[in-house]
Parts: C-alpha cells; structure tokens; sequence
C-alpha cells in the first residue's frame, strides 16, 4: 500500500531516512571506568575524562565493541576489521570536551539491513548505511534555577551506537515498523534496553518529498529527537505534508533541523545547526590508532548470537503447532516470546490457547492499562500455562479462562483459589445441564418450532441460553450434544 | 585564508578578536599553512606504511572502577549548585 499525499498540481511520495542513538549496555562508560549507570545522584558516575579534564587519555572498552559487533551481524552487516575515532567539534554546555568523540568516515560497522512486515503482510528490505561507536552528552536541565542550567554529567562519555539506515522507507507507517524492527533486534541482542521514554533509544528522522515516480532526492529536514514510536509516525506524517503545501505555494523548503511538538502534533525550526562541515571531524589524535576487530572476536560474538525472531518464529511454528501469525506476533518482542515459552513448560499447557491468550485478552488488557512489559501482569507465565492446562483438562470452559485472567490481575491470586472460591468450574454433569435444557425449551416454544422449521441459526440461540443460565460454565461439548438430542 | 574565514572559524571557536588584530592573525595563520605545505612536501615515498605493521587501539575491560568524583570534580568548578555544574542559561 503506497502512501501518496496529493498535491495541488501532482501527486508526492515521502522519503525517510532514520539515525536511531541506541544507548549500549555496558557496566562502564566507552572511553573512561565510571559507570554507565543512568539515574543516582548528579554528577557521580564522572571521571575527570568525562567531565574535560585536561591531561587525561581515553581508553576503550572492549565490551562496548563487542556490543557494536553484536549489533552489527543482528543487522546483517558488515564489520569493518579496521575503524576510527574522530572528533566531532561543538560547543554545548554538556559536552565539555568541546568535542564529542565519534567516528566519521571509517565506521565499525558498514551496510546492512533488516526486513520489516508492511500492513499487507508483505516484506519489505531497509537499508543500513552504517553503524558507529560515538560518546553520549551530559544532561542540561533548564527548569531548577532561575538564569542557570544545571549540568549532570553522569550521561556523558556512556557509549552510544547511531544506527544510519539509508531513505528507504515511504511511509510513516514503514518509519514505525523500522523502528519496532531495530529495537526488537537489540533488545534480543541484549545491547540495547530500547526504552524510548527513558531516552536509551533516541531517533531522528530526515524527510523529503519528491513527484511521484521520480528519483530525485529533494531537500529534507531533520526531526530531532521523537521519543515514542507513535510520534514519530506522527511527526513524519506533519512534515512531509509541510513540504508538500510549501511546494504548491511555490516556497522552497530549506535544510534545516526541527522540532516535534507532541502536544501540537508539528514540527518548528530550531534554530539553524551549523552545517555539517563545520563539525571540523578529524582523527582523534588521542586515539591515533586505528580501532581493530580481530577474527578471533568476530568468531567468538559470531558463537554468542543468540536465537532472532524470525527463528524463533519457526521454531514455535514446529514446537508449539501454533500458526506463522501467531508465532511472529509472539516473537516480535523478547519479553512476550519468554513469557510464552515459561507458560508452554507447564503441565498440560496447550500452545494454541496461551497464544489466544497473550495475543488477544493480556495485549487488550496491557494496552488498556498502559503496562508495558508482560512481566509486570499479575498473570504470570505459570499462571496462564496452568490455566490453558485447567481448559484443556475440562475443568473450565475457554470463557471462564478469559474471564479469569482479570480477576487474577485485581486479587494477585491464584487461578485455581479463584476457580474454587467462585465455583467457576465447569459443569460436565449431563443430569444437572439436561435439566436446565428442559427448562430453556419450555420456555421458548416459538424458537423451538422455527428451529425445527429450518432455521439453523438458532442453535446458537439455545446455546447461549444454556451457558447464560449456567454463568459460562456449561461444557459446550456436553450442552452441543444434549441440545442437539432434545431439539430433534 | 582570507579573513571572512578567519572570523567564520574564530565564531565556531568561540574566539573573539579586536577588528584590528583580524588582519595580523590571518597573515599568521597563511604564515602556518604555509609551513603545513612545506611538510607535504617531503618526499616520504621511502618510508614503511603498511597498515598491517601499525599499532592498533589498546581497549580496557569493562569494570567499574570510578565513582564518587564529585567533590573533587566540582572543586575547579566556576559555580556550582548541589551536585551540578552550573552555566548562563542555554536555551530560552
């Protein structure tokens, strides 16, 4: 599905390009032994390095580029034996090096790409330009103090991977899918936790516009710093119909960098950035030499990939006989595909019904309450294995298992205790079910003469009935097969 | 150099220069770059450059070894506030 937005006097596509700042995990920062721990008290995770004493000389932490190798090959890229680092000169409050450490034109990881899913179920290829090592800034509040801004330098010098994917995307929608993709595979690569509101994954998008069918690369802007997925899509979406109006009034759109308003759902100019070239980028002299990825590593972070979603998806498929569906949109984040397979461990659990489960009723209820992480639920992974297991077995029918589950996340208790305590179980006594049967029957002859009349519809009708007077707790099977008995 | 661009990274340096001195730091700078030609100059054809005999980045575990600076850090410190380094106010 193409996205268009229709001019006055022709039709525009959308051109995205993403740098997405992923913040590394690590113990300590990339050039000095502070810790790279975010939060604690100001300016305490600081060594006189990060903070631009001078005299003092960076040393690199080998687990970082091992994490930036890691991320790499999770991008399908290639890993440049021989990188360096190079300056990037600016002047800011929270950068007091007056320079931040980068690398410019010899980055550790070079093109790559992932696979995103589009609205049709299609698949479509993004291109990574680059990935490379740089250093975070400190933290400027504006707000404590009247005329000042504080400064914490307890971000600054903490490794960062900026991931450059090339403009392939046409959509916001793809933007949104890109951005899901890549903090989906570093969250599986455990290098980067992917938290958009804690700001360890920033990104920035550049958008043009050009006439549908051309090639041409028109000027873009850059959006700086969207921090959620959804506005992102939002902020692409603004600008790209920005440039398209100013086209039709025959205005030109400068480079230039901007702003997204969340609360205004629009971008504004922030004042002009000096160009690129005035970064004045050059070798770090400090490290002169170049930055060397030995076979011996690539093999060994080669051995440590762990399982990707895609063949995790498969595996379920095989493992769990649940559908491709089923099994990608379990994959799709690590947390949910764990969760999934600690249910599936319990007795008797059933692959199929846990997936319903998690899918339909616990993602309503997450999104409902705003929970972002399947682990903070009530409903444990046990908790909803053993429940699949209580439907399979008979105990209880598949809407008392639905109806279960916010229960648990009210009282924190068992489902088995619920089950007891509100007689939940499910009622497979033929004697007891026929009886109200007989009842239901009496009372509708009108129905019963039309069903056996030919209208077949209303089974259903009837089988309502019978669960609504046993508050769900019916066995279908037992209800089908009695009903189907009496009504003949 | 001209003295457009002797301004233009002078800003970029946060470096303010009397109008009067602009023309003498040009001529310096033109004076410098000219020394910087003289060097390219050599003739260095002769001497080993194999990337593969160079030194490569020493790297140092990961381990937390730094903490608890602070003091010692907001010491030199212009102005401080609490545990923060304070500065004019950057932005509006």
């Amino acid at each position: 599905m193409s996205y268009i937005i229709k001019g006055r006097t022709c039709d525009y596509e959308v051109v995205i390009g993403l740098e997405v700042h992923c913040q590394v995990i690590s113990k300590a920062k990339l050039f000095s032994s502070a810790s790279a721990e975010s939060g604690g008290t100001p300016n305490d995770h600081v060594a006189f390095i990060d903070a631009g004493f001078p005299g003092m000389l960076p040393v690199v932490n080998k687990f970082c580029v091992e994490q930036a190798v890691k991320t790499g090959l999770g991008l399908n890229a290639k890993i440049n034996k021989k990188s360096v680092f190079a300056r990037k000169n600016y002047f800011y409050a929270d950068l007091p090096q007056g320079y931040q450490i980068s690398q410019y034109d010899k980055p550790i990881v070079g093109e790559g790409y992932l696979d995103i899913e589009l609205e049709d179920g299609s698949t479509k290829r993004i291109g990574i330009e680059r990935l490379h090592l740089e250093q975070d800034a400190g933290k400027s509040i504006h707000d404590m103090l009247p005329g000042k801004s504080c400064i914490d330098l307890n971000r600054s010098g903490v490794a960062l991977m900026e991931i450059v994917s090339k403009p392939d995307m046409s959509s916001p929608y793809e933007a949104g899918a890109y951005l899901t993709k890549l903090r989906s595979i570093v969250r599986y690569l455990e290098t980067c936790d992917g938290n958009m509101n804690e700001g360890s994954m920033r990104c920035d998008a550049n958008v043009s516009v050009r006439p549908v069918g051309s090639k041409e690369l028109r000027t873009r802007c850059e959006i700086k710093n969207v921090n959620s997925i959804r506005y992102l899509m939002q902020a692409i979406e603004y600008e790209a119909n920005r440039h398209v109006d100013a086209y039709d009034n025959g205005e030109e759109i400068y480079q230039e960098t901007r702003l997204f308003n969340a609360n205004k759902k629009e971008t504004r100019s922030m004042r002009g950035k000096e160009n690129a070239n005035d970064y004045r980028y050059f070798p770090d002299p400090d490290l002169a030499f170049p930055l060397v990825v030995s076979d011996e590593l690539l093999e060994k972070v080669k051995n440590s990939m762990p399982e990707m979603p895609e063949e995790k998806a498969i595996r379920f498929v095989q493992t769990y006989k649940i559908s491709e569906d089923e099994a990608k949109r379990l994959s799709a984040e690590k947390t949910v595909a764990n969760y999934f397979e600690e249910a599936m461990k319990e007795k008797g659990s059933d692959g199929k019904k846990t997936a319903n489960l998690i899918l339909v009723e616990l993602a309503a209820y997450m999104s409902e309450n705003q929970i972002e992480n399947i682990y903070e639920l009530k409903t444990t992974a046990s908790r909803l294995g053993r429940i699949t297991a209580l439907v399979e077995d008979g105990t209880i029918g598949l809407r008392i298992a639905k109806e279960l589950l916010p229960m648990i996340e009210e009282t924190d208790k068992e489902p088995e205790a619920i089950i007891e305590e509100k007689g939940l179980k499910q009622v497979s006594d033929t004697g007891e079910i026929e009886k109200i049967i007989d009842k239901i029957i009496a009372d509708n002859p009108k129905n019963v003469e039309e069903y056996k009349a030919g209208k077949e519809k209303l089974f259903g009708f009837f089988v309502g009935q019978v669960m609504k007077a046993t508050q769900g707790k019916a066995n279908p099977a037992v209800i089908n097969k009695l009903l189907k008995d009496k009504l003949s | 150099m001209d003295t457009k661009e002797i301004n233009h990274i002078a800003k970029l340096a946060r470096l303010k220069f009397d109008e009067g001195s602009v023309e003498g730091i040009t001529k310096d700078m033109n004076d410098i770059l000219k020394w910087m030609d003289i060097l390219q100059s050599a003739d260095t054809s002769s001497v080993d450059n194999n990337e593969d005999d160079a030194q490569e980045l020493r790297q140092r575990e990961d381990v937390v070894k730094i903490s608890n600076l602070s003091e010692d850090l907001m010491k030199n410190a212009p102005e401080c506030y609490e545990h923060y380094f304070t500065v004019p106010k950057v932005v509006e």
